[in-house]
């Protein structure tokens, strides 16, 4: 979308999917993604090895210096007027060398980064602080975001608000599914503590003891799948539950066409993007009070809402779009409509650019 | 100790990841029984050295019938260079244009060498799963072979891990003898394709003079301290534990939840404790050495086993024989253990609602605290000790050889 608006794009990152780039972006000339690998920078400090020695510390090991000082050099040759770090892990990566770059910069809070390793470790939180500090300004995917980060920043001002935004062109339903007696259940993310799957279980337990005739299906795979094949099998649910794996963007869609409700039971989120594509694909969505969730949907009106761990209520919302089909053809309707006015990306990239175009005319940030 | 029975000494050689450890007392105690009773351990420890502090930590290094030998291959090219030259063959044999697959073959073929080095006339499994590392190898070991059914490797890895069921019933198959901790995975084991024949049960124990209330401290004035003690793997149900807490709050407040233990569970515990509010009902001490344990145990006022998996837990045992009323989720073989309202309480598993009902009732009630724990004591002094547990063992030994 950037490049769509004549903005040329420099996009670093360590591996990249030429395929799914061609897939994505056919035509885009103005974009140009570099790999930031040992590798490469390597390469850029071979060609002016005097980068770095002035970073000569006698304390620390040498090698780490050299490698940020290439590192920021790397980035600088591109001579960016704004480097957007994508999530604030990377930000805290870069922190040591974050001052020899020389652009205004921006650093994206969406989610585990700011919710859970803020939580564990203090040293983690001195970084944070230290970043919030050093950069120009921070993006934050929701409201209760910016309320996480809140307590490590002096200065407010600093943060905005730019909600995610999906493809709703891409995520459209081209046809309807029939419902019949039987309810297809879909959940879309990965098999992580935060999706909160294997808690889900109870609800699922719940739709069985209430004679429901239903699947529910489960895309994605991540390191609690252990945990959770056992518990399917500990509450005798086998039969109602099926791991479909990593799923690839067209077969998430075909997952949404199939189903008839779209389950997101999280313990927590920035705003989870599967929610807003199930919603833009007119799905009625059951979705805890995770993270900026209640910003997106309002309660009865384009999705459900429940408290995180309250089992009965997710349930009873299931069972209320199994056993209402107009409340569930109702609920799809008004979901679509609110993402096409509220997560597009035609929104998300004005604020950004807004932001973007702000920066370039005031002072840089401390160094 | 018990010298003067008409047997000869028997060579028997224990095969486990690691010894000794922290958390993994009943290798300690079954290696002590059987040196005490005049037999030859030899241990054969997976790991690098083993640390000597521990060794010496549990007394082990009084027993001159005790070897330890650690299988660590990493610094000795020359036992490499022996195995290839005594049996060539074998490299012809597993060659593989794969290095990794080509380094473990070497491996387990010179673990099985060292282990035939020891003439044991008994090689007995820690575990199924280092078993089945061997699995291919397996008549190659001379002697006769026990493997021992915990738990985990059979309940979760039978259910989750593909292909499992089949390797564990051809390891049934090869070995001779199948030892199960509790009567809930005996029936499972068989259900596998044990034969009934080859499968014992004994139950672990626990040392009930080292474990008393003797020293205990607990006050029942303060805040009630609810003790956990076990890694933060999701078999011990911390999760479901956290949300009895959530709900054991709503009708009583003096309380805080004491967790010993480390592992790799912890962020989403943390998590989970920040969301729930729980943070000043919570406390996660990390790990804990024996002493350490044993002290935690002296002032608890409640245990609670809140696992979805379970052998039989042998922080449990201790518990009760500490004279803790137990509060315990009815997995595995605890109900072999635990007597609801007799010498503890059991709730079904997973059950979190529940478990918060039993542990209010316990909070409230300090006669029946006392009294559970009691009865505890008495459960552990006439059923789980540790001569009970060396007898089963050294009798089945014993019969084994025999044949």
């Amino acid at each position: 979308m950037l490049c769509n608006r004549g903005h040329s794009v420099t996009v670093f990152c360590s591996e990249k999917n030429q395929r799914l780039l061609d897939d994505l972006f056919p035509g885009v000339t103005n974009l140009d993604i570099k790999l930031l690998n040992k590798a490469t920078i390597f390469k850029n400090w071979m060609m002016f090895p005097f980068i770095g020695m002035n970073q000569l510390n006698i304390r620390g090991s040498l090698m780490p210096q050299v490698y940020y000082a290439a590192r920021a050099f790397t980035i600088n040759k591109v001579k960016a007027d704004i480097i957007h770090f994508e999530f604030s892990g990377i930000g805290i990566d870069f922190l040591e060398s974050i001052g020899n770059i020389r652009a205004k910069k921006v650093v994206s809070c969406r989610g585990s980064a700011e919710k859970v390793k803020l939580l564990m470790y203090d040293e983690r939180k001195n970084l944070f602080r230290k970043l919030l500090k050093k950069v120009d300004r921070v993006h934050c995917v929701s409201q209760d975001m910016v309320q996480t980060i809140l307590p490590y920043s002096d200065e407010p001002g600093k943060i905005f608000v730019n909600y995610p935004s999906i493809d709703t062109g891409y995520f459209m339903r081209n046809k309807r599914k029939e419902r019949d007696k039987h309810l297809n259940i879909l959940s879309v993310g990965r098999v992580t503590f935060q999706k909160g799957y294997p808690n889900a279980l109870f609800t699922m337990q719940y739709l069985k003891q209430q004679d429901l005739s239903f699947t529910w299906i489960i895309a994605g795979s991540g390191n609690a799948v252990e945990e959770f094949i056992f518990k399917i099998h500990e509450f005798g649910l086998t039969k109602h539950i099926i791991l479909a794996g990593t799923k690839s963007r067209e077969e998430v869609k075909e997952l949404m066409e199939n189903a008839d409700v779209f389950y997101l039971p999280s313990l927590y989120e920035g705003v989870a993007n599967v929610v807003l594509e199930a919603m833009s694909m007119e799905l009625p969505v059951v979705v805890t009070k995770s993270g900026g969730m209640a910003e997106v949907i309002e309660h009865g009106e384009d999705g459900l809402l429940a408290d995180v761990f309250d089992f009965r209520a997710q349930a009873g919302h299931i069972l209320n779009i199994a056993n209402d089909d107009d409340m569930a053809e109702n609920l799809g309707r008004n979901a679509r409509k609110k993402v096409m006015t509220k997560f597009n990306l035609e929104i998300q990239t004005t604020i950004f650019e807004a932001v973007y175009n702000e920066l370039l005319q005031t002072p840089h940030a401390e160094k | 100790m018990q010298k003067n029975r008409n047997h000869k000494p028997l060579r028997i050689g224990i095969i486990v990841p690691q010894f000794p450890t922290y958390t993994e007392t009943f290798f300690v105690n079954q290696v002590a029984g059987l040196c005490k009773a005049g037999h030859e351990v030899i241990v054969f420890s997976h790991t690098k050295q083993s640390e000597s502090s521990l060794v010496k930590g549990f007394g082990l290094d009084a027993y001159k019938n005790l070897t330890i030998v650690n299988f660590d291959f990493s610094t000795m090219p020359l036992e490499i260079l022996k195995t290839l030259a005594t049996s060539p063959l074998l490299f012809f044999k597993k060659f593989t244009f794969n290095f990794r697959n080509m380094r473990s073959a070497v491996y387990r073929r010179l673990c099985i060498l060292n282990l035939n080095k020891y003439a044991c006339d008994i090689y007995h499994f820690g575990y199924s799963g280092i078993a089945l590392t061997y699995l291919d190898l397996f008549e190659k070991i001379s002697g006769k072979k026990m493997v021992s059914c915990r738990g985990t490797a059979e309940n979760v890895l039978g259910i989750t891990e593909t292909g499992r069921p089949e390797k564990l019933r051809e390891l049934f198959k090869k070995t001779d003898s199948i030892h199960c901790v509790s009567n809930a995975l005996a029936k499972k084991i068989i259900n596998f394709g044990a034969l009934r024949e080859k499968v014992f049960i004994n139950q672990p124990a626990t040392d009930i003079q080292l474990f008393s209330a003797k020293e205990n401290t607990r006050d029942a004035n303060t805040t009630l301290k609810i003790l956990s003690v076990g890694r933060m793997v999701f078999q011990k149900g911390y999760m479901p534990g956290l949300l009895a807490m959530a709900e054991l709050r709503k009708s009583f407040d003096n309380f805080i939840w004491i967790l010993a233990g480390d592992g790799p569970g912890n962020e989403e515990l943390i998590f989970t404790i920040n969301l729930l509010q729980l943070n000043d009902h919570v406390s996660l001490v990390g790990r804990k050495n024996k002493n350490e344990i044993k002290a935690l145990y002296a002032e608890a006022n409640i245990f609670f086993l809140p696992s979805v998996s379970e052998g039989i837990a042998n922080v449990v045992l201790e518990a009760m024989a500490m004279e803790l009323p137990v509060v315990s989720s009815d997995c595995g073989g605890m109900r072999e253990v635990i007597t609801h309202n007799v010498d503890g309480m059991l709730c079904e598993n997973y059950d979190f609602n529940s478990y918060a009902a039993a542990l209010f009732e316990l909070c409230q009630d300090e006669q029946k605290r006392k009294q559970l724990g009691k009865m505890a004591r008495k459960r552990v002094e006439e059923a789980f000790t540790l001569a009970r547990f060396d007898q089963v063992y050294e009798k089945t030994y014993l019969s084994l050889i025999e044949e």
